[in-house]
């Protein structure tokens, strides 16, 4: 009996161990449950946390895709409006008519051919009759008759619509009364010829253009401005434009070459 | 992302005048037979408007530039009758110079304080006068609407100039403000930027009969000379065309051309056409005392004189002999400023009134004058010519048909005689062209190169390039002086030229030539490789004569010392404006980049 006692008195123990023991790990696993409790919280405010931000990151890429087809249209747009005004800016340069292109470089040709008739061919035609003017000591009558004819021929050749050349003919033979020799002949009908062909291809240019041979009273002969005809003094007052000054589409491809003297000379000399 | 130009603008510094021309590049501009292209017209101080101005600078003592072009000029001359009280200098037709030893103590191009003797100076007076067009070019660019950022540049050089003269051209232009990078500033030879202009233009035949043609340079095997009759010189280039087996030729992809035989050439020019008028006719008309004193009292009034006589000089016409010699047969006249009349005395006034038939102010030159004066150009001319086109047989064999093609350009190709004399020469055998606007044809090709640089994509090689290298020595071949031997043993041979690209050899921009070689020594720890040019097609020694240095590749080996074998390979690449050399070391796989420092093909 003692023993049994004794055995059921461990026994008691033991059982009373266990339910200590029981009850620490019943406390135990509440902790625990407690706490897992506590972190199921936090790890589902967690997860709603993320879930809202997976939203937020799709939104911000739903968003960012707009921006991105938003950037590409504006791109699209940007490359559209730089192709129109570099067609623009292309057209305007192709299309302007002021500009010096290929086409208009003939003009400077033109001009040196007109030029060289002018100063060239023109006053030896005047020297045909020049055995019948009269001369001065100085000359400067011989130089004065030279300027007011080749202004006579020049109005004859570039005044009017075409170029009259029997006009042209008349002058330098004093309406028929001088006869030209073969050479000088020769010589006429070269002029004759090369004006004609210089007003065929002015006129085939298709470029506005206008021979100057008047200009406003009272001008100053100013180098800069004008060619000063042989015995010219610049400074002076024009006299007389006694070749024309070419100018193409607003542009002075030949200056006037002006001659000077006194008011009534001038006035004379236009008359 | 690869740069585009929206606009381009081309620069031909001439020696006598200069002039810039633009092109917008749009696809309403692209093709070349219709593009337009506008040239810049109106130049301060010149009176009328005119595509080129006048190659003259004046500038200050301190260097900076008071004037250009014919304002300069006016300038000059003022200061030079008071004395030049500010010490200004005035440069005419300095461009020449820039070329070392190309000064022509003959023809007077300087006043003041300057020299062309110094290339430094001659240098800053062609990157000044670069530096003025382009304000001008930028100013009428952006009234356009265009940015200098959208421009690509082109400024054409003379075709006898070599590498190094090309690369002061771009130094100047550099140091004048222009863009650097290849792309973005283009150096385009004259004659080649002229052909251009006649393949994409029609060009009127010079044998009277106004028919017009192409040049044809589409042809493959098409064979042409360029006669470039400019201010100063005379520059005569021949070329062939040649397309390679893959190559579709078109309008905008032009065949390789190259130079056959060498440029020729020589002082020809107008210039010396005016100054012959100078130094004969004036100095007999006048008597040298007056023209002494009318040189240092009233130069601006002589240069009047002579501008007259620039201009008229081209003006005479010309008739045929029976025998189909040209001969002047118009007298040409000039008027005398009072200013210079009054300087005159009374026997050379009355000399010259009784000769301008009883004018006073009057200087007349009889026809046969006229000719004397152009003889003394055009007679060397047509030497040149035949010696070009006797270069051309030698060089590439005669023609399929006999006769070449001989295009003339240039401000003294305006000239009815000198068409004449070479019609008359060589009309009967060979074909002469001559475009529209002879004096632009160069700057108008060259906006064209400029516009589209793939036209010249390729060229033939005006050098044979190689490398200085050992090669085996060849007994009863080689000097026993260049014998040595190497690491291992092995008898070689020194200085031995080892061809890269032959002379002719059609070179394809920016398209590599391989090339591999081994140090001679085991040891060596760097190579040293030179790399040397040459006319000759076949050199065996880079020291024959006429073989130079260009540049120089220096090629790390050090981590392969150990090592039995070692090649390097090389590539070299031809650029528009430079060659580049790319090393690499077969073993280490590393790599070395070299670039020449000059211009060797454009």
């Amino acid at each position: 009996v003692q023993r049994a006692l004794e055995d059921a008195a461990a026994a008691v123990r033991a059982v009373k161990e266990l339910h200590g023991q029981t009850a620490r790990l019943t406390e135990k696993a509440s902790q625990l449950e407690r706490s897992f409790a506590k972190h199921g919280t936090e790890l589902q405010a967690l997860s709603t946390t993320m879930a809202e931000h997976a939203e937020l990151i799709s939104q911000h890429a739903a968003h960012q895709g707009k921006q991105s087809e938003l950037l590409a249209a504006t791109a699209q747009t940007l490359t559209r409006y730089v192709e129109a005004v570099d067609n623009l800016r292309a057209r305007l340069f192709i299309e302007d008519r002021s500009l010096t292109d290929a086409d208009f470089l003939v003009h400077y040709q033109i001009g040196e051919r007109l030029k060289r008739l002018f100063t060239q061919r023109l006053p030896d035609l005047t020297n045909v009759g020049a055995g019948a003017g009269p001369r001065d000591a100085s000359g400067t009558t011989a130089l004065r008759r030279e300027a007011h004819q080749v202004r006579l021929m020049c109005q004859a050749l570039f005044e009017g619509v075409e170029p009259d050349l029997k006009r042209l003919a008349a002058i330098v033979t004093g309406s028929g009364q001088v006869a030209l020799s073969e050479p000088d002949g020769r010589l006429l009908e070269r002029v004759q010829q090369e004006a004609a062909r210089l007003r065929k291809d002015i006129e085939g240019t298709g470029h506005p253009y206008i021979f100057i041979f008047d200009l406003p009273k009272e001008t100053t002969a100013d180098s800069s401005q004008y060619e000063l005809w042989t015995s010219a003094v610049a400074g002076e007052q024009v006299a007389f434009v006694v070749t024309p000054g070419y100018v193409v589409s607003g542009r002075r491809i030949l200056l006037p070459a002006v001659t000077t003297g006194s008011r009534d000379e001038s006035d004379k000399t236009q008359s | 992302m690869v740069w585009t130009p929206k606009i381009v603008g081309a620069i031909d510094l001439g020696t006598h005048g200069s002039g810039y021309a633009l092109a917008v590049v749009s696809p309403l501009n692209d093709d070349p037979m219709n593009r337009k292209v506008v040239f810049y017209t109106r130049y301060s101080g010149a009176r009328a408007d005119y595509p080129k101005n006048l190659t003259a600078i004046l500038v200050a003592e301190d260097g900076h530039v008071m004037a250009w072009g014919h304002k300069a000029r006016t300038l000059w001359a003022e200061a030079s009758d008071q004395g030049n009280p500010d010490r200004l200098g005035y440069a005419y037709a300095f461009k020449m110079a820039l070329k070392e030893g190309d000064s022509n103590p003959d023809m007077p191009t300087v006043g003041g304080t300057l020299s062309l003797a110094d290339p430094g100076e001659v240098r800053h007076l062609v990157s000044s006068y670069l530096s003025e067009v382009r304000k001008v070019a930028l100013a009428e660019i952006t009234a356009m609407g265009y940015t200098e950022g959208e421009l690509r540049w082109c400024i054409t050089v003379p075709a006898i100039w070599d590498d190094e003269d090309k690369q002061a051209m771009r130094q100047a232009a550099y140091d004048a403000g222009f863009p650097e990078g290849e792309d973005r500033l283009l150096l385009s030879i004259e004659p080649e930027a002229a052909a251009l202009y006649c393949q994409v233009r029609m060009v009127e035949l010079a044998d009277g009969s106004g028919r017009k043609e192409k040049l044809n340079i589409d042809i493959d095997g098409s064979r042409f000379m360029v006669v470039d009759a400019g201010g100063g010189t005379v520059d005569i280039t021949a070329y062939e065309s040649s397309s390679g087996d893959d190559q579709r030729i078109t309008l905008t992809n032009l065949p390789a051309i190259g130079e056959i035989g060498v440029a020729t050439g020589g002082r020809l020019g107008s210039e010396y056409i005016n100054h012959a008028f100078r130094s004969r006719i004036l100095a007999d008309r006048f008597g040298p005392e007056s023209i002494r004193r009318l040189e240092q009292e009233d130069s601006a009034d002589l240069l009047k004189l002579s501008d007259e006589w620039e201009t008229a000089k081209t003006t005479a016409e010309v008739e045929h002999d029976p025998d189909g010699t040209a001969r002047f047969i118009d007298k040409v006249t000039i008027d005398v400023p009072a200013a210079v009349w009054d300087v005159l005395d009374e026997g050379a006034r009355a000399r010259l009134t009784e000769t301008a038939g009883g004018k006073p102010y009057r200087l007349v030159l009889q026809p046969a004058e006229v000719e004397a004066l152009f003889t003394t150009v055009t007679d060397g001319i047509v030497d040149k010519v035949e010696e070009q086109l006797a270069n051309m047989r030698k060089t590439s064999g005669a023609a399929a048909d006999g006769g070449e093609t001989i295009v003339l350009v240039g401000g003294l190709a305006m000239s009815t005689y000198l068409r004449q004399v070479l019609r008359q020469r060589f009309g009967d055998e060979h074909r002469i062209l001559v475009p529209p606007n002879p004096a632009l044809a160069v700057l108008e090709g060259a906006v064209h190169y400029a516009y589209n640089p793939e036209a010249f994509a390729s060229r033939r090689s005006k050098y044979t390039y190689g490398f200085a290298m050992a090669r085996p020595w060849e007994s009863g071949v080689d000097d026993p002086r260049r014998k040595f031997n190497d690491s291992r043993g092995d008898m070689m041979c020194r200085g031995r030229f080892a061809i890269a690209v032959q002379r002719m050899q059609r070179v394809v921009i920016d398209e590599p030539f391989a090339f591999s070689l081994e140090p001679a020594v085991a040891s060596a720890e760097k190579v040293t490789v030179q790399l040397y040019r040459t006319r000759a097609s076949d050199p065996r020694y880079v020291d024959e004569a006429g073989c130079e240095p260009v540049a120089e590749l220096v090629i790390d080996i050090s981590e392969t010392v150990h090592l039995d074998k070692r090649p390097i390979d090389l590539l070299l690449f031809f650029g528009r404006s430079q060659i580049s050399g790319e090393a690499s070391d077969r073993t280490t796989k590393r790599k070395f980049k070299v670039t020449a420092d000059f211009d060797q093909m454009l």
